[in-house]
């Protein structure tokens, strides 16, 4: 196993660890954007090119975006 | 050393239930629950790895190199997207929820009617 | 702190134990790095004569595993279907007109760089869109995530201010239209083979040159299908939320 596969690795469950730490769901959008990029990162370096794309399209940038969209209905209504 | 995949593995998946039993927000459970899910692909893509393997495509490498496994990299295709809609589905009951009930805890009661 | 530990007392020792079952059976798969599986080399191996296919990934999701590849597009039409369902306007709820959801900037135009940003962004990334589709055969990538990258460079739209326009977009029925294109596409590209007495996605067309992009016979079709149906289904998703989010308000009271 290389040592970046192994860095990767960690940084993987560490990001992990963080979206599920982080409490308030504004913040974790974020921090859940970040695991989804790690988690791109480290299917590049295992080798498969096609997951890590697909990775990155939903775990960085759709689901994020549909989180903090539900985060900002419940914060609107809240206020109103 | 070779073990270090499963562990992290293990760990998301272990993470991401914690989350999902200690949370008191639906939109926190369901980020959880995409960390819980995301140890799915770590597991598959874990397996099919092959040391010093090049990614399966075969353009301009010779036929005989050593490869990764295709196989479950299209597994792990099909269980990315069908997570990307449960989420999305998981989200919108959440919104419905809350505009139902006006709460976003999912330990208060459900809502009895519809 | 320990009412707290007994709280969650009944959630670690069944995580503890469930980890440690896990870790048994784990260490009973082959190490890391060292699998042996038997599909993959008869995939990397039969592609390239049978096929002319130099995209395994590809090869298996639209060619060896067609068939599931079809229920997975449904999986994702029957979800989107029920999302959009969701967030639909209620009968207790108003449509209002696209209101800033940052009160102290309620007049302001966009920012010229946010509105350049946009303008510049938004042709690349359906370029890149549509490129990751069709290439999906030739190199990493295809019709998912394609779709998706489509689907999102529509969001470019919204960021540059113009999300009357966004919303209008997606309001008329051309978006659910195409998405259901998308869908039937897949549906028929398979159904083509069986008049002819063929087994249903079974490949008709001519195989082509490996690496040239008419090539593989019906994966691109396939990717295109499949292409368009992801981009005009998350459009729709996240145009709901945004819809949910912009003009939907909740009727006062009488």
């Amino acid at each position: 196993m290389d040592p970046l596969q192994a860095v990767i690795f960690l940084l993987v469950g560490a990001a992990g660890w963080a979206v599920v730490t982080t409490r308030d769901p504004l913040p974790q959008s974020l921090v859940a954007g970040f695991f989804g990029l790690t988690l791109g990162l480290l299917f590049v370096v295992l080798q498969a090119a096609d997951v890590a794309l697909s990775e990155m399209v939903v775990g960085a940038v759709a689901f994020p975006l549909m989180v903090l969209l539900t985060v900002a209905k419940t914060r609107s209504g809240s206020a109103k | 050393m070779t073990i270090l995949p499963y562990l992290v593995v293990i760990e998301l998946l272990l993470v991401g239930l914690y989350g999902i039993a200690g949370s008191r927000n639906t939109i926190h459970l369901v980020s959880c629950l995409f960390v819980a899910q995301s140890s799915t692909y770590l597991l598959l893509l874990s397996i099919g790895y092959v040391q010093g393997g090049t990614a399966p495509i075969t353009d301009e490498i010779p036929g005989n190199a050593r490869m990764v496994d295709p196989v479950v990299q299209a597994l792990t295709l099909t269980d990315i997207v069908v997570g990307a809609t449960v989420s999305a589905l998981l989200l919108a009951f959440a919104l419905q929820r809350y505009k139902l009930t006006g709460t976003m805890d999912p330990r208060r009661e459900p809502p009895q009617r519809g | 702190m320990s009412g707290k530990l007994r709280h969650y007392l009944p959630f670690l020792l069944g995580a503890l134990l469930l980890g440690a079952t896990l870790l048994r059976a784990l260490c009973a798969l082959p190490p890391f790095g060292g699998y042996r599986g038997a599909y993959g080399p008869i995939v990397l191996n039969t592609m390239e004569p049978l096929r002319h296919a130099q995209q395994a990934v590809a090869a298996v999701t639209f060619d060896y595993r067609g068939f599931d590849t079809l229920a997975e597009e449904f999986i994702l039409f029957a979800a989107v279907a029920g999302c959009l369902l969701l967030l639909r306007r209620q009968e207790s709820e108003a449509a209002h007109d696209p209101v800033d959801q940052a009160g102290d900037r309620g007049d302001l135009e966009p920012a010229p760089a946010m509105l350049g940003l946009g303008v510049l962004m938004f042709p690349f990334t359906l370029l890149l869109g549509i490129y990751v589709v069709l290439h999906g055969h030739l190199s990493p990538g295809g019709g998912f995530q394609g779709g998706v990258l489509l689907a999102t460079a529509f969001y470019y739209v919204y960021l540059s201010g113009e999300y009357g326009d966004l919303l209008g977009m997606s309001r008329d029925h051309a978006v659910s239209h195409l998405e259901a294109t998308g869908a039937a596409g897949y549906v028929l590209v398979g159904v083509l083979a069986l008049p002819a007495g063929y087994n249903y996605l079974h490949n008709l067309l001519p195989l082509g040159d490996k690496g040239e992009l008419l090539s593989t016979g019906m994966l691109p079709l396939l990717n295109i299908a499949v292409g368009t149906e992801v981009a005009a289904a998350f459009l729709l998703l996240i145009a709901a939320f945004l819809r949910q989010v912009l003009v939907i308000r909740r009727e006062k009271k009488p």
